[in-house]
């Protein structure tokens, strides 16, 4: 029984295990590393990763795997947001999140529907708008000439109370939304049936599509605002910018905890990896580890949450029968 | 069924989105009118009996301009490589000459016999340009070679391979079966680069390389190579960060993406040279955290921030768009306006931090010069000229002092 409990609380708790062994870790590399500004600075880093993995994390909750259109979700936003900044500031928000709404929606309509593969699909998506981008803007960057451009450059770099940037601001605002939504609301007990079981929650009375719609556009969401911080950022847009998040996304989805199958883990854990991949690169650039070593050692803890996420998984199903 | 039919539209969406993204193949129609008619012209000029080869070196080239009005064709330079060590790697990696090798990675190559000039003019000929793959600045590259095209009343074919190295070979033997006058390689990566020009070499057909070098393997199959001065422009900028730091501080140098020509020059040309002129400037760090997000940059710049704190002076991007935003987005995000950031190449985004006082300098690698230069040493060779093995474009430092001479950006 004890083991069984402990088993349970590693499941629940073991991204922040890991979190809190890396704040151990970052305090023997530098005195500097419990610095406010580079706790923030580290927030800073991962934000537009972690408003990503929220919304990817829906999907996955949902036993739907992940969403791999989302770098071309993202290009597409950063395009629509410059695009449509010189109509004012809240048709161009307006128009940037309604980019992703769609994209999301198609995707769920078509998977929810037809029960097509996530991946082949999601990943088909992802090919047609980046190549669309390119067909229409030839692969060059485009700047905002019209509007109010200073104030769209501040969206990446207003400081809340001067200190904290708008991006960890948002971060924390749809990871704490999220996270009651999955866990307190009705509907996201739904995530969870359809993620288990979608048999069990099909004959249970539960629309299945429409769960499976929600969480396409949640991540369809959470991928425009991604990519409006960064051509807010960039100041431009282009049709790469979306390029590698998605793995990334994966990455701290699966370090939470969250099973690729579904139906497992808490946005709560995903905040956890987010801030554990950001506590992981602070700590080997402050150690003067190279990029490549860098990779090397990422990947190798990768390997090892999740082996030992299956491992407990698997102790606890034998546990309990 | 269906399912089935889903399945076969899926399967349709996937292969056409396929073709959309990757590999696209574009025929310059201006190019290519501008062929027709010169087809056309020359047809008349053979009525009129005057020759190709006369109408063709009496074509105006010189007072062609870009889009900001400069000279679309620029000062080059011919490189004279030192001799070269014994041994390069047993020198320090802060010696030039320990880079020989990559510096100069055709210097020790013995060229093959390259094919004989028809001498009969340009006009009318058939260029297929291979480009590696899309990005802004190959996109105002490709416009200027079709401009150059243009202007030498040539017809020129794109063919992108998206960064694919497969998809390259591809492109290699469907550009063989056309059978064009002249091939401009681009490669997406050097293992792979020996394969295709030793291909298009056996085919009979010359190879201009351009913007990338080759292996060093490569270099004796090609009539000629031209391209940004890598080394040249990195050295350049170092010597300027250097005075403008007073000769003085730690540096730290984001790479280019590993795997090309530009992740050594730019990183190990800026090491080098400040060795030799500020031995009182320490390189702190090196890191590669890509040229696809700046929020990566940022992190690893804020990073060394935290670390190095004053210590900090000078950071060295190799690239401006993606890298000098993280750069200077981190600086002012910490409050040190005073670190001096440079970088490589002059995007829009450079030329505007530069006006703004947030980047120190840029250096000058325009796009569509570095795409007509292959033209014209290609439509000299039609003409039977004698052109050099290597050429490359003269590097500038763009400062806040001259930074209007270059503007409007052209990528």
């Amino acid at each position: 029984m004890k083991k069984k409990s402990g088993l349970e609380y590693i499941g629940k708790f073991g991204t922040y295990m890991i979190v809190l062994f890396l704040l151990i870790a970052g305090c023997l590399v530098s005195d500097k590393f419990l610095s406010l500004t580079n706790l923030v600075n580290i927030l800073d880093a991962v934000s537009y990763l972690g408003i990503l993995a929220s919304g990817m994390a829906l999907v996955t909750y949902c036993g739907q795997s992940v969403d791999l259109s989302t770098p071309s979700t993202i290009a597409v936003a950063s395009f629509v947001s410059i695009l449509t900044l010189k109509f004012g500031m809240f048709p161009m928000l307006f128009c940037t999140l309604a980019s992703g709404v769609l994209i999301g929606a198609l995707n769920g309509l078509v998977i929810g529907k037809f029960r097509i593969n996530t991946v082949v699909w999601t990943l088909a998506m992802s090919f047609v708008f980046a190549g669309l981008i390119r067909v229409v803007f030839g692969s060059a960057n485009i700047y905002p000439k019209e509007g109010n451009v200073e104030l769209f450059e501040q969206i990446s770099r207003y400081r809340v109370f001067g200190f904290i940037p708008l991006g960890v601001i948002v971060m924390v605002l749809l990871m704490a939304v999220l996270h009651i939504f999955i866990s307190r609301s009705r509907i996201g007990r739904q995530f969870k049936l359809v993620g288990c079981s979608e048999e069990v929650a099909k004959y249970s009375g539960i629309n299945v599509l429409k769960i499976i719609v929600l969480s396409f556009v949640g991540s369809g969401i959470a991928a425009a605002v991604t990519g409006l911080f960064i051509a807010s950022l960039s100041i431009s847009a282009c049709y790469n910018y979306g390029t590698g998040y998605e793995f990334r996304a994966i990455t701290a989805v699966v370090l939470s905890g969250m099973v690729l199958d579904g139906g497992r883990g808490s946005i709560a854990g995903v905040f956890g990896g987010v801030l554990a991949i950001g506590l992981l690169n602070n700590i080997m650039t402050l150690l003067g580890l190279n990029s490549f070593l860098q990779n090397v050692v990422t990947g190798i803890v990768f390997i090892v949450i999740v082996w030992f996420t299956n491992y407990t998984t698997k102790k606890l199903e034998a546990l309990n029968g | 069924m269906k399912r089935r039919w889903i399945s076969i539209i899926t399967a349709s969406v996937l292969a056409v989105s396929m073709l959309a993204g990757c590999g696209g193949q574009q025929t310059a129609d201006t190019a290519e009118n501008a062929a027709e008619e010169s087809a056309g012209e020359v047809s008349e000029t053979e009525e009129s009996g005057e020759d190709n080869l006369t109408k063709s070196k009496a074509i105006d080239w010189q007072s062609a301009t870009d889009n900001a009005g400069n000279p679309l064709f620029i000062d080059t330079l011919i490189p004279e490589a030192p001799e070269r060590p014994e041994d390069p790697d047993a020198l320090p990696e802060t010696d030039e000459l320990h880079w020989y090798d990559f510096e100069y990675p055709y210097a020790q190559v013995e060229k093959l016999e390259q094919p004989e000039s028809p001498a009969d003019g340009c006009i009318g000929k058939k260029i297929i340009l291979l480009s590696n793959g899309d990005h802004p600045y190959h996109t105002a590259y490709v416009e200027a070679t079709q401009q150059a095209c243009e202007i030498f009343g040539m017809e020129v074919e794109v063919m992108s391979a998206n960064w694919d190295a497969n998809i390259q070979t591809q492109q290699v033997d469907q550009a063989i079966n056309e059978h064009p006058d002249l091939i401009i390689y681009k490669p997406v990566d050097q293992e792979t680069s020996v394969t295709h020009l030793r291909k298009m070499y056996d085919a009979g057909i010359p190879v201009i390389g351009s913007n990338v070098m080759p292996s060093n393997e490569g270099f004796q199959y090609l009539l000629s190579f031209c391209g940004p001065a890598d080394w040249d422009q990195s050295k350049l900028m170092a010597e300027y960060m250097a005075e403008q730091a007073g000769y003085e501080g730690g540096y730290c140098v984001i790479t280019h993406n590993p795997g090309g020509s530009a992740y050594y020059a730019r990183a190990y040309g800026v090491i080098t040279k400040l060795a030799e002129i500020a031995p009182d400037m320490v390189c702190l760090d090196i890191q590669s955290p890509g040229t696809d997000s700046a929020e990566n940059v940022k992190q690893v710049v804020s990073d060394w921030i935290t670390k190095y704190g004053d210590e900090l002076k000078v950071i060295f991007t190799s690239e401006t768009t993606v890298q000098a935003t993280g750069s200077i987005e981190a600086c002012e995000a910490a409050g040190r306006s005073d670190i001096l950031i440079g970088g490589i190449d002059n995007s829009e985004i450079a030329l505007n931090y530069i006006q703004e006082g947030k980047l120190t300098c840029g250096t000058n690698q325009p796009p569509m010069q570095d795409g007509a230069l292959p033209v014209l040493l290609a439509a000299k060779w039609f003409n039977g000229e004698e052109i050099d093995d290597y050429v490359f474009m003269a590097p500038a430092v763009i400062n806040a002092d001259n930074v209007e001479d270059y503007l409007p950006a052209q990528w």
